[in-house]
């Protein structure tokens, strides 16, 4: 009696996504199981298995292709045998889920937290918390070229905003702004890869926060210094733009001036490039 | 040569399908391409997938695009085959594409691509069964009304054959064609490789197909591999499947007809010149009917 199509295709599932192959799949079955397994598929030339092979030499290839494409910053500075097995075990750990193949690395930064290479390979110095803070960017950079577009905030807008109005003001960021405090130099990393360089040995040391967000069509990245980045960590947070003069104070050294006129021009200033770098959503309909 | 009522059942079909003309599929790294100028071609194909983010550059590419041509949006994920249905989720991405960009019509591939709530994002080959044909029957039947339109199938390409298949492939693809009403887009390529590796005639493929329901033609590239052909849509497209687009169009008469190319990608006036070599082809054809007795 010849299989179901269910058993078939749970039998072809099984063989092609087999860690170590279509051959080590059949080797480890039941002899009767085996039996059926080797009845269920023939090609011209009763070539044996070896056409199965392709199906699971594509399967891992092409999530392997997709991982490469969005994490260039870690297949680059792990080079290609040490990502393609970072690859194949996040391919056996999480199978995709989604249709969509821009989704399957959503899990790699958790993924790689949880590892502990170190400990697994003494000779290898990965601090795998560092390559999980640039997933989380690189996640996050394939996210916002693709996310729904939001209305940017026009400068003019704001200019036309009464004195009065402006400590209630609350200047949202765009879904597609992140900030991230990488515990690895990210921009200088990306630099060098970008400029054809050859990775280095160690991964360098943080240089502080990090900016990632879409201009238009494209996503860009920018330090910050803590000052800036505060600020930006509590207009996110949802707070009116007395509120970030506040915590811009209480973040400065004691000894400069806090008052609400010394600083509100910086504040304006930071205010001013979001709105031109497009980070800010356009909500000031309760000012109209 | 057809007889004279092949050629007015050719005829026939020929007036009753939508005619796109001859179109490029449209792939990221033509995106900047797409956004600089007119693409120059009929139509474009997109992978229905690569959309489902809903903006930034790719929504932006088919907001430009659109206007200017008809779209098709080609998925790779459906899994008509799969032990599970196409999800709920899944359609409603493609109702939003189908309601944001109205495409000529919306394709996919005969075959199953999930398994256990995972997906392969491959294209896995369907053992010809009556069991097979009953399911791909009912899930092709529950998309069409969930889109309210007929979807478009493509043939596939692939490398096994299963020992419990009852029926050759071209009798498995009229049978679905004909119980659930749907369109095929006869990928010739994928013909071409399939014949070889499974050792059928691609001219059989084609006398077996019925006309009325081919909608779409592909004409891709594929490689030479040790004891079988693989599809991999590099290169251009090579003698065969230039001589079996010639047979099809005597055949079934014109047909929209598009170009893949996906991997190692040429500049877009190359994928054109593809294009273009499709339509003096057809033109050769339709001359040569025209001056026939």
């Amino acid at each position: 009696m010849s299989a179901s199509l269910d058993e078939l295709q749970a039998s072809f599932w099984a063989a092609v996504t087999w860690p170590t192959g279509v051959a080590d799949y059949r080797a480890q079955l039941e002899p009767e199981a085996r039996a059926r397994f080797d009845a269920a598929f023939r090609q011209r030339g009763d070539a044996g298995l070896e056409r199965l092979e392709v199906y699971a030499d594509a399967y891992f290839w092409r999530l392997h292709g997709v991982l490469a494409e969005n994490h260039p910053v870690i297949a680059w500075w792990l080079g290609s045998v040490r990502f393609r097995n970072l690859a194949t075990d996040y391919v056996l750990a999480h199978p995709s889920t989604a249709a969509d193949l821009r989704r399957f690395s959503a899990s790699m930064p958790a993924f790689l937290r949880a590892r502990a290479d170190p400990d697994t390979d003494p000779d290898i110095d990965i601090d795998t918390d560092a390559l999980a803070d640039i997933a989380d960017i690189e996640v996050a950079v394939g996210d916002f070229l693709h996310a729904p577009a939001q209305p940017s905030l026009d400068a003019r807008a704001l200019a036309r905003l009464a004195p009065a109005d402006w400590p209630a003001l609350r200047l949202r960021p765009k879904a597609t702004v992140a900030l991230f405090a990488p515990r690895v130099d990210y921009l200088s990393l990306d630099a060098a890869r970008r400029a054809g360089s050859s990775p280095p040995p160690r991964l360098p040391a943080p240089r502080g926060a990090l900016l990632v967000w879409r201009k238009g069509h494209a996503v860009l990245r920018r330090p910050l210094d803590p000052a800036e980045a505060g600020a930006l960590g509590t207009a996110m947070a949802g707070a009116t733009f007395l509120e970030l003069c506040e915590a811009t104070a209480a973040s400065l050294d004691p000894g400069l001036d806090q008052s609400l006129d010394a600083l509100a021009p910086r504040v304006a200033g930071w205010l001013r490039r979001w709105v031109d770098d497009e980070m800010i959503v356009d909500d000031l309909a309760p000012f109209a | 040569m057809p007889g004279p009522a092949d050629a007015k059942a050719r005829q026939a079909a020929e007036a009753a399908r939508p005619q796109l003309g001859h179109g490029v599929g449209l792939r990221v790294e033509h995106y900047a391409r797409a956004l600089e100028a007119p693409l120059g071609v009929d139509w474009v194909e997109v992978i229905s997938e690569n959309f489902f983010g809903g903006g930034g550059r790719p929504a932006a590419v088919l907001d430009a695009v659109r206007p200017q041509m008809p779209l098709v949006f080609h998925g790779v994920g459906m899994g008509l085959g799969s032990p599970d249905p196409p999800s709920a989720a899944y359609l409603e991405q493609l109702r939003t594409l189908i309601d944001r960009w109205a495409p000529a019509w919306i394709s996919d591939h005969l075959c199953w691509t999930r398994f256990g709530g995972h997906h392969g994002h491959d294209l896995w080959p369907l053992p010809y069964t009556e069991e097979s044909l009953r399911r791909v029957v009912e899930r092709i039947d529950a998309v069409q009304e969930a889109l309210a339109r007929p979807l478009v199938i493509e043939n596939l390409s692939s490398y096994l054959a299963f020992a419990g298949d009852e029926m050759p492939e071209w009798e498995f693809v009229s049978a679905v064609l004909r119980r659930t009403g749907c369109k095929l887009l006869l990928d010739l390529n994928n013909v071409v490789v399939s014949a070889a590796n499974h050792g059928f005639a691609a001219r059989d493929y084609l006398e077996a197909i019925p006309r009325e329901a081919v909608w779409q033609f592909h004409l891709a590239n594929h490689s030479e591999r040790a004891g079988y052909k693989f599809d991999d849509h590099r290169g251009p497209v090579p003698d065969t499947v230039w001589s079996l687009y010639r047979q099809a169009l005597e055949r079934f008469g014109r047909v929209s007809t598009l170009v893949e190319w996906d991997e190692e990608l040429p500049a877009w006036e190359s994928l054109r010149a593809q294009a273009e070599r499709a339509r003096e082809i057809e033109a050769a054809f339709v001359e040569a009917r025209e001056v026939q007795p």
